[in-house]
């Protein structure tokens, strides 16, 4: 019995969140902290009894979320579409309307920096499954690509909006956010090195190519922050981020401004 | 330094998620059986520990684990009057929720046992089940189990004694 009772200890203790999922965790954790912190009301504030938070705007924007939740959720397409991979049939559901619809519903720019730093893990997590399953190929790895790149790009703009009224939490935010990458680029990385597919190691290598700086530029970032006090994190992302903006939409506007500075 | 205590704080809940976070998961994962459920009552601990520690009316927490444990506990028993689907009978039937159970099993080094533990628990009352899982896997004293089941230490230690008494029974003659 004593044996069979400390294997089943020993079996229960094994039940753990994954790295990832206690690193995600963490992110969300820590963001939260740092929000808290700065949205505590100072007690020197004396909030007037007629004021109320209440806003229309805020209303009409859950209102709105909240019939879509129900439509949707009424038909259980969104329920279906959770799990559906770039690719699939599902998908545009999931990424158009299941998570826009949550994206809304986060109202603060900390919320939705959160929403998207969960939506960057997703899409992460996407790709593994779908090299986990061999299934990637050259119209969903373009997907896949485009979409990390447009979320990179919804981050970076996130984080400089905290950034404005706390910086400590965008800081954190930038740094978790390189080191959630870090971590699936290596797990992508050790899955193309398994792999003996050409076409996956194809593919999963431009995927590779796409992700944002992981957590070797953070600690650059870092230590150019230690020695050149005016320099930020948003300012050594930023330049990629500019590059795959141009990738993704070029602006014939910038195009002809250079133009005419040429000129 | 009132900054500094900020932060020191700061460090310590850092520390203590590092410390206690997989335990805290774990509990709520076989307090509710859904492995997304777990994830979310684990972050709702620790943000709810987070908005007390800078609270107004903050206490000073002597034991940040049994807290952090209190904390959950409330959450999971706030969940169930939610949702009242948390036997781990509900396991099975919610397919995600045993296959998460399942994959960890991969990591165990036996199957056997991965399977073994979960037919134990099952067989278990959850008020058996809780205390022993707290004394033994997230090795608690009576004194802690007591403050966050908000029992009396004499009616922890009869309950892990009995506890003890039918787990045996289910070891020695199911398994």
């Amino acid at each position: 019995m004593e044996n069979k009772f400390n294997n089943l200890i020993l079996t229960i203790k094994k039940d753990r969140m994954s790295p990832e999922e206690k690193v995600a965790l963490k992110n969300s954790v820590m963001l939260f902290v740092d929000t808290y912190q700065a949205s505590q009301p100072s007690p020197y504030v004396k909030k007037s009894p007629y004021f109320s938070g209440f806003s229309f705007a805020h209303v009409g924007k859950l209102v709105t979320a909240g019939a879509f939740l129900v439509v949707l959720g009424v038909g259980g397409i969104t329920a279906a579409s959770a799990k559906a991979l770039p690719g699939d049939f599902l998908y545009p559901v999931k990424i158009n309307l299941k998570e826009k619809i949550e994206e809304k519903i986060a109202l603060t720019p900390e919320a939705k920096l959160v929403f998207r730093q969960k939506r960057m893990e997703t899409r992460l997590q996407e790709v593994e499954t779908l090299m986990d399953q061999n299934l990637l190929t050259s119209s969903n790895s373009d997907i896949v690509e485009s979409n990390i790149k447009r979320e990179a790009i919804e981050i970076s703009d996130n984080i400089a909006e905290v950034r404005k009224t706390n910086p400590g939490a965008a800081q954190n935010a930038d740094l978790n956010i390189k080191e959630t990458v870090r971590i699936h680029r290596e797990k992508i990385n050790a899955n193309k090195n398994a792999s003996k597919d050409g076409d996956q190691i194809n593919y999963s290598s431009r995927i590779l190519k796409s992700l944002p700086a992981g957590d070797d530029e953070a600690r650059d970032d870092l230590r150019i922050n230690q020695t050149t006090p005016e320099a930020t994190p948003s300012k050594i992302i930023k330049p990629d981020i500019q590059i795959q903006k141009d990738e993704l939409a070029p602006d014939p506007l910038s195009v002809s401004a250079t133009e005419a500075v040429k000129d | 330094m009132a900054e500094v205590n900020k932060q020191n704080l700061k460090e310590h809940f850092s520390k203590a998620y590092e410390d206690f976070s997989d335990a805290i998961f774990r509990y709520c994962l076989y307090q509710t059986s859904n492995r997304e459920k777990a994830l979310d009552l684990t972050q709702e601990t620790f943000t709810k520990t987070w908005q007390y520690l800078n609270g107004e009316k903050a206490e000073e927490v002597e034991n940040i684990r049994a807290f952090l444990y209190k904390v959950a506990n409330h959450l999971v028993i706030d969940d169930r009057r939610k949702k009242k689907t948390s036997s781990l009978d509900a396991m099975e039937e919610a397919g995600f929720d045993v296959k998460s159970l399942e994959d960890e099993k991969v990591n165990h080094e036996n199957e056997f046992e991965g399977k073994m533990a979960i037919e134990a628990l099952k067989m278990l009352d959850e008020k058996y089940r809780d205390v022993l899982m707290l004394r033994y896997v997230d090795d608690m004293s009576v004194k802690e189990i007591a403050k966050i089941t908000g029992e009396s230490e004499n009616n922890v230690s009869v309950r892990i004694h009995r506890a003890l008494e039918k787990l045996k029974n289910i070891l020695g003659e199911e398994l």
